[in-house]
């Protein structure tokens, strides 16, 4: 119903035609923007003609109208010449579309009408308001590079094409939102991004018909496979190496204007367990800490579903001297243990919920007294046993050890379902829930790949990179879910080592 | 699904195939051989292997005259489309005969061992649901559920080799002192648990592979199995002393209870909901398979409704017998008609194809 709405109301639309007369194209340029106030106009003459200077002055750089036209015009002492001539930035058209020029005027142009002249002169002054390409504060390396995006596309787009000088990067420009317009660029390399799954993406995207695009959420839901998986389909990073790293492989990355985080895709699972510290440091440290975070993924996932159905059902599972140990601090525990399990998750959740929205110093002041002192005297009260405060502790430590924000939120969604599984069905129920997230992760497919790929399906090749790290030199060959078209990476390296 | 078929590797095939034999009787082969073929049942689970290899020869031999068609599409050719709709409906009768019986074996399992107090039909919808879960999708899914659950049967293998170091090998001793005819009483028995690679005759032209690799696949996987449960019953049999092992119906279990290590006391709990895995993945295949075949009765529907059907069917079907006795007559019934299913049906339809002179994988002029 809204749709066909929205097309009848752009077919009321039709293309305006430049007007000889100023005033006329002023006329009708005030109406399209509803006589705004920040719509600014400056009428000049050259060779005894009238010009007149249309501009929102909330999007142009003024000092650029300035210097690229008023200056040259000032100077003028000739009279054979023509204006185009004299505008010296250096995006310039001409169009006797007024509509069109009034959409460029949007996006921080200028437009300069001449009388008796049935074309507009449309030239960039747009102003740049941006911030330095700070390292991001939730992607933060040890070493490295320590630039991130900004909420600028343009700034965006430089950091990539400088760290990737190759005519092979390709970037379209798409805009997205029927009101908000806003801009976004596929960026891939021609060559190695798959055909298949680059229409494919163009394809959903080019679908979305909000009105507005107001974050990469938002994109990441109108295009991915399965909007009610638990799990993320598509990568965000706010760092452009990380990002190159995944262009080079093969993926398509998706910059949105007015945000810093760029969306990837498409993504495996390992490709939220890989963090760019891994590669500089040494192979053993890289895979140690890759293995880490394998270790706490699975810690998070079972920890405390593997407490409750060992306390409530399989007692006998740990032996004896843990079991007094267990039995010693459950015994004075009024609620069973998912009750206990829930409360203190939930709680933890609340500290961090809390923590996040807060300025720094408060947010440590929330931390100091939800986890300390909620947790000492949840204890002396007896009301929580020491164990299960430990437990939920560690699953919440390890849940953050993911680097990325969106997995680990992911993660510690799953527990819940998993710790009421195993509380009402002990081992049986936790076997069970654990055979739909596996089974779950095996029908995954993002953009056509198998998210599970390198375990399912099991390329034993690609484990190089996955759960440790192997050197990067043996990094031969991209990994066969990337289906990059160009499967070669590199050709022999340390070739000097005699013994290689 | 017509004009793009879902291929598997031929490295998929294999755990397919693997997956699909071991399953609810893992835990229980060495007993029930061994009250027929008492030390020498090791002897008789070879046998057994060997020839469970002559009627995978002899369903290949069949398939391998129509590379672009299943059991169920051969049927349908060589007997025509009524009657063939028939035995495939036969078929599919037996696939959710059997599918039933995982369902009603795995419950009493669950619940002599892992939850006492349970009501059955909650362990049998659990299954049921998993089961629908994956076998909805295709086989290509299927069998990348397949290849990650592998683990489990590899940390059998672990386990039962850790046993060998308290096992007695002089239980074994002497070789062949039952006689041939008990050796030949246990292969019976021993036929059972490879029941499952009938799974094979359903994805033939699913799987991407030259006709002699497939065979090759098949091979390594029956030589995979037979291994598998002559190291398990040879695990047993070293372990538990004959008197005993008369007495405990899944000694596979018993075996792992019995060992301890330093964090977990009780490593056959674990064990048994490691098993729920394998149990799991031949429940999915009986029930893609069954689904397959009736799509191939009727073929208007998803494929996927067929396998919600199935699941339903067998789901109602094991609640109404709970008793031990009867789920082990029932049992006895399955191995009779595997035996009619897999190897007789199969060899008429071969002796037809032959006699007829139907085949597609060469062409005449």
């Amino acid at each position: 119903m809204f749709g066909r709405w929205r097309i009848k109301q752009t077919d009321q639309i039709q293309t305006k035609n430049v007007s000889k007369s100023l005033s006329d194209n002023m006329i009708y340029i005030q109406k399209s923007f509803n006589q705004s106030s920040d719509l600014k106009t400056r009428s000049f003459q050259f060779i005894k003609q009238e010009g007149l200077l249309v501009y929102l002055e909330t999007v142009c750089d003024l000092e650029k109208i300035q210097t690229n036209v008023l200056v040259p015009i000032s100077k003028l002492t000739g009279n054979n010449t023509t204006i185009d001539k004299l505008i010296t930035s250096t995006r310039l058209e001409s169009s006797n579309d007024l509509d069109y020029s009034i959409d460029q005027m949007l996006r921080g142009y200028c437009l300069l009408f001449m009388e008796d002249n049935e074309n507009a002169f449309i030239f960039n002054a747009s102003k740049i308001n941006s911030r330095s390409p700070d390292e991001p504060s939730n992607e933060k390396v040890v070493r490295g590079s320590h630039s991130g995006f900004v909420e600028n596309l343009d700034t965006n787009l430089n950091l990539i094409r400088t760290r990737l000088a190759n005519r092979q990067l390709t970037i379209e420009y798409m805009e997205i939102g029927t009101e908000s317009n806003t801009r976004t660029a596929v960026v891939y390399m021609k060559g190695l991004a798959n055909e298949q799954v680059l229409s494919c993406l163009k394809e959903r995207m080019q679908s979305i018909s909000s009105d507005m695009l107001f974050s990469p959420g938002y994109l990441e839901e109108f295009i991915e496979d399965e909007p009610f998986s638990p799990f993320p389909q598509t990568l965000y990073s706010e760092r452009p190496d990380r990002v190159m790293a995944h262009l080079m492989d093969g993926k398509i990355a998706i910059f949105t204007d007015g945000s810093s985080d760029v969306v990837i895709a498409p993504v495996t699972l390992f490709s939220f367990f890989q963090s760019p510290d891994d590669y500089n440091s040494r192979v053993y440290a890289g895979s140690f800490f890759r293995l880490i975070r394998f270790v706490s993924f699975i810690v998070a996932l079972t920890f405390p579903a593997l407490y409750i159905a060992i306390v409530a059902f399989h007692f006998e599972v740990i032996p004896n001297e843990i079991v007094v140990l267990v039995k010693h601090s459950v015994e004075s525990v009024p609620f069973p243990p998912l009750i206990e399990a829930m409360i203190m998750a939930f709680t933890i959740e609340l500290i961090r919920e809390a923590g996040v929205r807060l300025p720094t110093p408060i947010g440590s002041t929330i931390g100091i007294v939800g986890g300390l002192i909620i947790g000492d005297a949840v204890i002396n009260a007896g009301l929580i046993s020491n164990m299960m405060v430990i437990i939920i502790a560690i699953t919440a430590v390890s849940s953050f050890t993911v680097p990325s924000y969106e997995m680990s939120t992911s993660i510690r969604l799953l527990t819940f379902p998993l710790m009421v599984s195993a509380a009402s069905l002990g081992f049986l129920g936790m076997a069970f829930s654990l055979m739909f997230i596996i089974g779950h992760l095996c029908k995954l497919e993002s953009f056509g790949t198998p998210y599970f790929a390198t375990l399912a399906p099991l390329t034993i090749r690609d484990l190089k990179d996955s759960f440790v790290r192997f050197p990067v030199w043996m990094f031969n060959r991209r990994p066969q879910e990337t289906r990059a078209k160009n499967m070669q990476k590199q050709g022999r390296n340390r070739e000097w080592d005699d013994e290689e | 699904m017509k004009n793009k078929k879902i291929q598997i590797s031929s490295f998929q095939t294999f755990f397919l195939v693997i997956q699909s034999q071991i399953g609810i009787s893992v835990i229980s082969l060495p007993y029930f051989v061994f009250l027929a073929a008492k030390t020498d049942s090791w002897i008789s689970v070879l046998i057994a292997g060997f020839i469970v290899q002559l009627i995978i020869l002899m369903n290949w031999a069949l398939l391998k005259r129509f590379p672009e068609r299943n059991v169920f599409e051969i049927i349908k050719h060589v007997l025509g489309n009524r009657l063939g709709k028939l035995v495939i409906v036969f078929y599919v009768a037996y696939f959710i005969l059997v599918a039933s019986v995982v369902l009603s074996l795995f419950s009493l399992a669950i619940k002599s061992w892992l939850l006492p107090l349970t009501p059955q039909w909650v362990i049998k919808l659990l299954m049921v649901l998993i089961g629908i879960y994956i076998a909805k999708e295709n086989i290509r899914i299927i069998s990348r559920f397949y290849v990650l659950a592998s683990v489990v049967i590899f940390m059998f293998i672990v386990l039962m080799f850790y046993s060998f170091r308290f096992g007695n090998h002089y239980y074994l001793m002497p070789i062949g002192i039952s006689g041939v005819t008990p050796i030949l009483k246990g292969v019976k028995e021993a036929i059972l648990p490879f029941i499952g690679f009938e799974l094979f005759m359903v994805v033939y032209p699913n799987i991407n592979a030259t006709d002699g690799t497939k065979l090759k696949v098949f091979t390594l996987a029956n030589f995979f199995v037979t291994s598998f449960y002559t190291l398990i019953t040879l695990a047993c049999l070293a372990f538990f002393s004959p008197d005993e092992l008369t007495l405990i119906p899944q000694p596979v279990l018993y075996l792992i209870k019995s060992f301890s290590f330093r964090i977990i006391e009780r490593p056959d709990i674990f064990f048994t909901s490691f098993w729920i895995v394998l149990v799991a993945t031949s429940f999915m295949s009986y029930l893609y398979s069954l689904s397959r075949g009736l799509k191939s009765v009727y073929i208007s529907f998803y494929r996927k409704w067929y396998v919600y059907l199935g699941g339903m069917i067998s789901f109602t079907l094991s609640n109404i017998y709970n008793q031990k006795i009867e789920v082990s007559k029932l049992s006895n019934l399955t191995s009779v008609l595997s035996l009619v299913f897999i190897v007789i049906l199969p060899f008429i339809l071969f002796m037809l194809t032959m006699f007829l002179k139907k085949r597609e994988d060469i062409k005449y002029a």
